[in-house]
């Protein structure tokens, strides 16, 4: 936490700017404080430890003129280090990230575990869901294939990205616009950019009201656009 | 007859007898070499002995001696070969022994050998029964040690997971904080937003009141679903957040029926319930009964509830802390967080419920005394709020603020009804029935009618106004001015009246130095940048006492409980000091 730097009042963004809740989760040791890390201070962590609890990352991000600040919430994998906080990490999420190892075939059979665990805490099929299979610079020990992740993700109507934390630039594999650019960045940012689209300007309309209706349905549009773009993204 | 045969027969014996004697003589020699011979013989020749016997005559004797001679050769012969045979065997014999002897040695020299190798395998056993000695000495030590550092181990296991479990546990309230905080925030980009709506709302219905229903109303049907789908989508959004967003909604709904209604945005009850203050004769404090570090930080505002029960304090630290008053001491009864920054003003409602605290963060806050979290955050300024009061109306309150406006709001709606928009930076604002008085850095105090927010009087002092305080008669007016000064105005009568008061060592410290008009109007309390309190008579002029040495910086506000008894200052360096008379 101290090195994404402590949310003092002092950092914080004027309230105008918009925080998109993203949590990680995923088995321990696929990679998730990597993954963030990398996200969010740009490079690959020298070394990491396991994830007590909970450890929170941000980045400010631009988008269209709006200042969006990207909280990414790196959760335990580990059941002992998380068990107390589960329901804090599923509270007016805005997005989940799962995670497994490419190369770790156990991380991508506990996948449907992690969904349950989703499921049992009342996440709305609104909340977007990337599945992320980390660590794939290790082609020598991959023990997942894309085809057999790419049928789960559609199985559950996700969007699949094989990235690696510790060289995201190694590869292309064609999921995102990315191209040669920073692979990790362009996964948060496609979530970042879903959510943007996503979710409606004003979150409480006045039932009823006659007004605001230009706004909303501005809102709308754009919604369906990113839908559009999401579901391009993620075959 | 047989007498006679007797006698011959005696005779015969006789002579026979005597013949037998003499040629006895003759031959005893001859038997005697006989009997020898036959000795002889006999031993010699065992073999030969019966067919010997059987020849018993002499003449035979010498043949059978030869032969007996032969047989003797023969069996010495025989004899002799037996003699080389046992020779030979006595040789073999002798040879083996010599071999057995041989062997002996060897025996004995390899038994001497293994004796060596005995005692040298003696000496290595001792030697190593020694080093196992040690060996388990060292493991004793070693045992002991493992079960000492296993011990310890299983301490620091114990340890490791209290501590774990403390560090999960403080993990979890982060989790729950940001949680919090995202919703807080959420909730005040919400509140801007639906004021903003509510702006827009406002500007379309009193231009065209009759047009803008129709053009709701020609919004193709897929508007309406678009609507109802945000319903759902809201609903769902609210299944998490506290009570008060309802309550939200339920107040745009009154928005709108009102606005069909009529004009009126203040209700009927509102005037009921304002309580009517009571003045009790203040009294000068004289010592101070308890001296605390109220806050994490600088104390900005202090303010006693109309029951003099309670007192509020807000720092820069961003909390609102309530403190009991009791039996002349302050006790911590509950903090107040919500605010992202810092507090700059603080009150009480009239009814003593609620509590209302201006922030650097740009909003006003109102949270209800029993619960931690804000009830409702108003939010709008562009800049610090440095004042919110709640007006006559009970369910208005008015905030100033550094971005040159003044805003009324309406807490049922939790919306702002009015801005007004002045030239100078707002420093503070009381209310009395029907006006709203500010100070401003221009040197200026502005009456305003309350409803219409419009400017009725500006009264000019010497000097950027810090703070401004009414007295519990809504008669007098108290403004500290940066020019070291309060000044008093009279509200009554349109002369209005002015009295300033000074003191030598008296200093504004700041540009949000609050001073305070006791409850029974007779005294001004101001703190100073010295760290002393100040204490005027009105009805003198005169300074009444001074508290030194309480503080060590400079005091940013004083508050004059209303039962008289109590004056609290508080400092920039967190200190709250309560002064008594007792």
């Amino acid at each position: 936490m101290a090195e994404s730097g402590s949310l003092t009042s002092s950092t914080l963004p004027p309230p105008r700017t918009r925080i998109f809740k993203i949590i990680v989760i995923g088995d321990s040791g696929v990679g998730k404080t990597c993954l963030t890390y990398r996200f969010c201070a740009g490079k690959f962590p020298e070394k990491t430890e396991a994830t007590i609890g909970v450890d929170f990352r941000e980045r400010l991000v631009e988008f269209d003129c709006e200042k969006i600040k990207i909280q990414l919430w790196d959760t335990a994998g580990q059941e002992r280090f998380r068990k107390s906080m589960v329901q804090h990490y599923y509270r007016n999420v805005h997005a989940v990230v799962f995670v497994y190892d490419v190369t770790n075939a156990a991380s991508f059979r506990s996948l449907p575990a992690w969904i349950e665990e989703c499921k049992q805490h009342a996440l709305g099929s609104e909340v977007p869901r990337i599945l992320v299979g980390n660590k794939c610079d290790l082609q020598d020990s991959v023990q997942v294939g894309t085809d057999v992740a790419q049928q789960f993700a559609d199985g559950h109507s996700m969007p699949l990205f094989e990235t690696s934390a510790k060289n995201p630039n190694g590869q292309g594999d064609g999921h995102s616009g990315g191209g040669n650019s920073d692979h990790v960045e362009a996964i948060f940012m496609t979530v970042a950019h879903k959510l943007k689209s996503q979710k409606p300007l004003v979150l409480s309309q006045p039932p009823g009201g006659s007004v605001g209706t230009i706004n909303l349905s501005g809102g709308r549009d754009a919604g369906g656009d990113g839908t559009r773009s999401w579901g391009c993204s993620s075959c | 007859m047989a007498a006679v045969t007797e006698t011959w027969r005696r005779h015969i014996v006789g002579q026979l007898k005597h013949r037998d004697l003499n040629q006895h003589h003759r031959f005893q020699d001859l038997i005697r070499f006989y009997i020898r011979l036959l000795e002889k013989t006999s031993l010699t020749k065992g073999i030969l002995s019966c067919s010997t016997r059987q020849r018993s005559s002499d003449r035979s004797s010498v043949s059978s001696l030869l032969h007996q001679n032969n047989d003797l050769k023969k069996t010495t012969g025989e004899l002799a070969y037996q003699v080389l045979e046992l020779q030979q065997q006595i040789k073999i014999k002798e040879c083996f022994l010599e071999e057995q002897h041989a062997r002996l040695v060897a025996d004995g020299s390899r038994l001497e050998g293994a004796l060596d190798a005995r005692r040298a395998l003696q000496r290595r056993v001792e030697t190593v029964q020694e080093d196992n000695g040690t060996l388990k000495r060292n493991y004793d030590e070693l045992l002991e040690l493992q079960r000492r550092e296993e011990m310890k181990l299983r301490e620091e296991t114990v340890r490791g997971e209290g501590l774990l479990e403390d560090l999960i546990h403080l993990k979890t309230q982060a989790a729950a904080h940001m949680n919090s905080h995202n919703q807080r925030r959420s909730r005040a980009r919400e509140a801007n937003l639906q004021k903003e709506l509510q702006t827009a709302a406002r500007s379309k219905v009193t231009v065209d009141s009759c047009s803008s229903a129709p053009t709701s109303r020609s919004t193709s049907p897929k508007s309406d679903h678009q609507q109802d789908s945000t319903d759902g989508g809201h609903v769902r959004r609210f299944r998490s957040l506290s009570a008060s967003s309802p309550r939200i909604l339920s107040s745009f709904r009154d928005l709108f029926d009102r606005k069909r209604r009529g004009h009126s945005v203040c209700s009927l009850e509102e005037d009921l319930m304002f309580p009517v203050r009571f003045s009790s004769s203040a009294r000068v404090p004289v010592r101070a009964l308890q001296v605390l570090e109220a806050h994490e930080q600088g104390i900005n505002a202090v303010r006693f509830s109309s029951s003099s029960q309670l007192l509020a304090t807000g720092g820069t630290d961003r909390e609102v802390k309530l403190w009991e008053v009791r039996s002349g001491s302050l006790t911590h009864r509950s903090t107040l967080d919500g605010s992202t920054e810092g507090i700059t003003c603080i009150e009480f409602d009239p009814a003593g419920f609620r509590i209302l605290a201006a922030s650097y963060d740009k909003s006003a806050l109102l949270w209800r005394l029993d619960d931690s979290v804000p009830k409702l955050t108003l939010t709008g300024h562009s800049r610090k709020v440095t004042a919110a009061r709640f007006t006559g109306c009970l369910h208005q309150v008015v905030t100033g603020s550094a971005d040159r406006t003044i805003r009324l709001w309406d807490l049922q709606r939790a919306a702002c009804v009015k801005v007004v928009e002045v030239s100078s930076y707002c420093s503070d604002l009381v209310c009395c029935e029907n006006s709203v008085i500010s100070g401003h850095f221009d040197s200026k105090i502005r009456v305003w009618d309350s409803r219409a927010l419009r400017c009725v009087q500006e009264l000019l002092v010497q000097g950027k106004v810090t703070s401004l305080d009414i007295g519990s008669d809504h008669r007098q007016l108290l403004s500290c001015c940066r020019d070291d000064c309060l000044q008093l105005v009279d509200l009554r009568g349109r002369s209005n009246e002015r009295v300033c008061f000074r003191a030598d060592g008296f200093k504004c410290g700041s540009d949000s130095t609050k001073a305070v008009i006791s409850p029974d109007g007779c005294f001004l309390a101001a703190g100073s940048a010295d760290g002393a309190v100040y204490i005027w008579n009105v009805s003198t002029g005169n300074l009444e006492t001074r508290l030194p040495d309480r503080h060590s910086s400079s005091i940013s506000a004083v508050a004059w409980s209303m039962s008289g008894e109590y004056v609290v200052s508080v400092d920039k360096s967190r200190r709250a000091v309560l002064w008594s008379d007792i």
